[in-house]
């Protein structure tokens, strides 16, 4: 028994040691985890009812899934020691990456076939709108992952801690299309039905004017002695109760939200709000729906960037590895 | 190599040094307590100028390894890495001391608004860059990987604001004021912590580069001493 506790201890003595003085371990865990609790708030932030996260839950299956496939790229190639040999094919960069990419992008494309119809499925989609929109989305997202996964999973191949450092290397990098794939799939997702908006304003004080503009239509309302933030709303909400009449909004809800008054604006998409209140603060973007199809254009260019930059690199890599 | 640059860096970290000093006895005795955020407006004169070097760093580790793919040098190598460690620690400051800031003027801690995100997710690529670098492993192979990574980086940052402005039409963008301009009263703080910050940074920089310059001279004289062990022992 003491024989036992005498090994442990030297065991688990020898582990702190080791971690203490390379610290690898638990640097690049904490960092994962902060990556991690990034890649959730992009996704999951201000979504309200559990229809609305199959946005954010299906692209982070995308994002970890994909590891799986970038994390083997190219190693067959170095278990089998055969880079240096391809690395002596001339001109094999633009084969070499875009032959990898491509197989990439196939696994990404193909899992996705299968894990998006699950989400929706899970997430009680009867009906999916703008079906070839969101594939579309995600075809770019996967397009984008796999060329800058191509190029990491290249790279990383030849480095220590290759498998830790992996998704620390690529996580970030692909952050912003994730995030436009996100948001661009919960529009289109929910194209045509209610859009909602939401903005913290400072307490209102009295004297205050409110100011509400959807398109043609402007709202405003001074806040007078002794009105509650409550009062407010009310002044407000009876106001855009005359406008969704003439509007044909979905509606308008208030509610209080802590630091303040809160309101909640449902709307048809292609609206704009914007509201007026000292500090200033403005909105943008209520027409949610409509910009589903603006972002595709944008994830496209970002493949594309992604590609060129990718490429080049990737020539670099190889050029006298 | 330059053996003895001390004088001049005497002279460049005593100014860093006095640059710092003059800004806080300046943001704290002399400019004024701004009427509607009170004490914590002090952040900006500090804000501001780490937002500006970290962005300075980072783009020094994205230029440099650049020039390190095109022609492999030592010295773009230890830039780069150089200027990475600086942005992440001023960027560091900037994501401690905004959130600071805007709970006082926003109500709240984050907003995941353009100016915040993009300042997050760029601290999180290089601060995997530096994670890379940290454990990826040393030689020629690592240092190109690297510099690889340092490109991304600068890409990243292009992509990560563009991006960001475009995502966060969605969500709310925040704009206190009328935005931009500081009372007169404030400028004489706001310029010297800004030149004192520029300085620091230099010098910071500076020193990495030196460090790093340092640490390879140490590494091939073990070499150089384990060979003429070598050659004193078969000699014997």
């Amino acid at each position: 028994m003491k024989r036992f506790l005498r090994q442990t201890a030297a065991i688990l003595g020898k582990e702190l040691r080791v971690e203490l003085r390379t610290r690898e371990i638990l640097y690049t865990m904490i960092f994962f985890g902060l990556v991690i609790v990034v890649v959730f708030g992009f996704g999951l932030f201000e979504k309200r009812s559990a229809a609305q996260a199959a946005p954010g839950v299906l692209w982070t299956a995308l994002l970890l899934a994909g590891t799986v496939s970038v994390n083997r790229t190219f190693e067959r190639e170095r278990e089998g020691s055969c880079m240096t040999g391809l690395m002596m094919v001339p001109g094999i960069a633009w084969s070499l990456f875009l032959g990898k990419a491509m197989a990439n992008l196939l696994f990404l494309l193909i899992t996705l076939a299968v894990v998006g119809p699950l989400v929706l499925f899970v997430f009680q989609y009867t009906t999916v709108p703008n079906v070839g929109g969101v594939a579309l989305t995600l075809f770019l997202g996967a397009l984008g992952y796999s060329i800058l996964g191509t190029l990491v999973g290249g790279m990383l191949g030849q480095v220590r801690m290759k498998g830790i450092l992996l998704p620390l290397v690529l996580f970030p990098m692909i952050l912003p299309v994730f995030g436009i794939g996100v948001t661009a799939t919960a529009a289109l997702l929910t194209e045509g039905d209610a859009q909602s908006f939401e903005f913290l304003l400072d307490e209102v004080k009295e004297g205050d004017e409110l100011r509400l503009e959807l398109d043609d239509v402007v709202l405003e309302v001074t806040v007078k002695a002794g009105d509650e933030p409550g009062d407010v709303i009310a002044a407000l909400s009876s106001k855009v109760t005359d406008a969704i009449d003439r509007e044909r909004l979905r509606g308008v809800t208030f509610t209080r939200i802590s630091n303040g008054v809160g309101f909640t604006l449902v709307s048809d998409p292609g609206k704009k709000l914007e509201t007026n209140h000292s500090p200033q603060i403005i909105c943008r973007g209520a027409d949610l729906g409509s910009k589903g199809w603006g972002y595709l254009p944008v994830l496209a260019a970002l493949d594309f960037l992604f590609g060129i930059v990718a490429i080049w690199l990737f020539g670099r890599l190889l050029d006298s590895a | 190599m330059n053996k003895k640059p001390f004088p001049s860096m005497l002279v460049l970290g005593s100014l860093a040094f006095a640059g710092v000093l003059t800004g806080i006895v300046l943001t704290f005795w002399v400019a004024p307590v701004e009427g509607s955020l009170g004490i914590v407006q002090k952040i900006f004169y500090f804000h501001v100028p780490s937002a500006i070097s970290s962005y300075i760093g980072f783009g020094l580790c994205g230029i440099a390894s650049i020039a390190y793919l095109l022609k492999p040098a030592k010295w773009a190598d230890r830039l780069a890495q150089a200027g990475a460690e600086l942005g992440v620690v001023f960027a560091t400051c900037v994501l401690i001391t905004g959130p600071l800031w805007g709970y006082k003027s926003w109500g709240t801690y984050w907003e995941w608004e353009p100016r915040l995100t993009s300042m997050l997710l760029t601290f999180l690529i290089y601060v995997s860059y530096l994670l890379l670098r940290q454990f990826g492993g040393e030689g020629e192979m690592a240092r190109k990987v690297g510099a690889i990574m340092g490109v991304l980086g600068l890409v990243g940052i292009g992509i990560i604001r563009i991006s960001v402005t475009l995502w966060g039409g969605v969500h709310p963008q925040v704009v206190t004021g009328k935005g931009g301009g500081i009372h007169p009263s404030m400028k004489p703080a706001f310029y010297t912590c800004f030149v004192a910050f520029m300085v620091l940074s230099a010098v910071l920089i500076w020193l990495r580069v030196r460090i790093a310059q340092q640490a390879d001279e140490i590494e091939s004289l073990h070499l150089l001493a384990g060979d003429v062990e070598y050659d004193l022992e078969k000699n014997q």
